[in-house]
């Protein structure tokens, strides 16, 4: 799932200056309206996000391994620290 | 089924029956087919190996992150790559696949292409894979399609693409090129293409996105500086004063299309830009050419004429980060101020804005490869 996070409103906000409400305090970027100046190229990037998740969603995975990874239901826990399985990706000799 | 480490061997409830329970269920699905141990993550790969269990999609490129995801939907089966590191990757992608027509869909575009360079064997069908840092490609195999007419398992040199176009088989080239074809025939070609042109000088129209000045009616206005004949370096780097500044930046140049050392009616231009920091788009003649890739941004200038002169604008945008560090201390959030709730207003330097480095058009030219 992609989300335009944050997305506020480009109307005036109690105590606020340009460019405007501003989620966080500032504290994360981007706010994405046309305050932002890449917003009027931002066709071209919804896109290419749009037509990517088209296919991430057609149909049913395909997965040569798929991992239990029990610990880590509930909490941050690393289980799987190796990159043993990308390193064997190679070419059948 | 691979356990590796321990087995789980506690029961819920903790009570003698339901462990004697476990234990049972536990020895009998530990000895069952398919069902292996390994004591810790790095020996999963020997019993993979030992198992047989090969990847679908099989890539030599590096040991770095590399990533393929495949979804499948009955008609087209797609492969999604990804490169997840600050390498470039160029090798050869082996899938597990058969009786499929291969495609690359462009996610930028939005265009759907025949791939005419791969090699199909009863099971598998290997591409060639080039991924800059960060880029990705969709390779959609499609069931119940026509095959090419003629596919290229062997190819080298200058070629910009190959593509089946009006019925024939035309490849861009920007050098010499050799082709051999799935049934055996070798075509060579040399490009009469000139030496690449440098796009060094351009003039700049940056659009100043700052605060009318009542800051709290929240209204963008629009200054606009104009730098002629400049090179293309940060903006803080032209003019010191533009430090705060922050928008939109139009560069503008012109360039004429070089006589080739032979005639060519079919004369392409390759536009390469500089990474881009943020947004781009490009104009030819003030017509909007396809999206960019950021991380691989280069454009293919179509059906230029020798000897005509044309504009090339490329629009920049920027983050307003320069232009709030400017005024942070006046940047309020319900009263909260900017410079005070975010200490990288005051520790990060400006930012060096601007499309940045080297934008060189390659020449090439279209030519029609027999099978």
């Amino acid at each position: 799932m992609n989300v335009i996070h944050g997305f506020p409103t480009v109307t005036t906000y109690s105590n606020t200056t340009w460019p405007g409400y501003t989620t966080f305090w500032y504290g994360f970027s981007e706010m994405w309206n046309k305050i932002q100046p890449s917003w009027q190229h931002m066709k071209d990037y919804m896109d290419f996000v749009g037509r990517n998740q088209w296919v991430l969603q057609q149909g049913t995975p395909k997965v040569d391994l798929a991992f239990y990874l029990y610990k880590s239901a509930g909490s941050y826990v690393e289980e799987y620290n190796s990159t043993n399985l990308r390193d064997l990706g190679t070419c059948p000799s | 089924m691979v356990f590796i480490g321990g087995a789980p061997n506690q029961s819920y409830p903790t009570d003698p029956k339901n462990q004697d329970a476990l234990n049972s269920a536990m020895k009998e699905l530990l000895t069952g087919p398919n069902i292996y141990h390994a004591d810790s993550v790095e020996q999963l790969t020997s019993l993979l190996v030992e198992i047989g269990v090969k990847p679908r999609v099989a890539v030599n490129c590096s040991t770095g992150p590399l990533y393929s995801m495949w979804r499948s939907s009955g008609y087209t089966e797609y492969v999604y790559f990804f490169n997840d590191q600050n390498d470039d990757v160029a090798c050869t992608a082996v899938i597990t696949v058969s009786g499929v027509v291969p495609y690359i869909y462009n996610a930028w575009t939005g265009s759907q292409s025949l791939l005419l360079q791969y090699r199909a064997t009863d099971t598998t069908l290997s591409v060639p894979l080039a991924l800059k840092s960060n880029e990705s490609v969709i390779v959609a195999l499609q069931h119940d399609a026509t095959p090419p007419k003629c596919t290229f398992p062997s190819t080298s040199g200058a070629i910009q693409s190959l593509k089946v176009s009006s019925g024939r088989v035309q490849a861009v080239i920007t050098g010499p090129v050799t082709l051999t074809s799935f049934n055996g025939k070798t075509s060579r070609f040399k490009s009469s293409a000139p030496e690449p042109t440098n796009l060094t000088t351009w003039d700049l129209v940056i659009e100043d996105w700052h605060s009318a000045p009542d800051r709290f009616a929240v209204q963008t206005e629009i200054t606009n500086h104009t730098l002629n004949n400049i090179t293309l370096i940060p903006w803080n780097q032209l003019d010191a004063s533009l430090n705060p500044v922050a928008g939109i930046g139009h560069y503008i140049t012109h360039f004429t299309v070089p006589a080739f050392t032979a005639n060519s009616t079919n004369v392409v231009g390759i536009l390469k830009l500089p990474l881009i920091q943020n947004t781009a788009r490009v104009f030819l003649d003030g017509e909007w050419l396809d999206p960019i890739d950021p991380v691989n941004p280069i454009l293919t200038l179509q059906g230029l004429k020798t000897g005509k002169e044309y504009e090339l604008r490329v629009d920049i945008s920027t983050t307003l980060f320069n232009r709030i560090k400017a005024e942070a201390n006046e940047t309020l959030i319900v009263g909260r101020v900017a410079g005070k709730e975010q200490p990288s207003y005051n520790t990060r330097p400006y930012l060096g804005y601007g499309l940045v480095g080297s934008v060189v058009l390659e020449w090439g030219q279209v030519v029609d490869v027999p099978c």
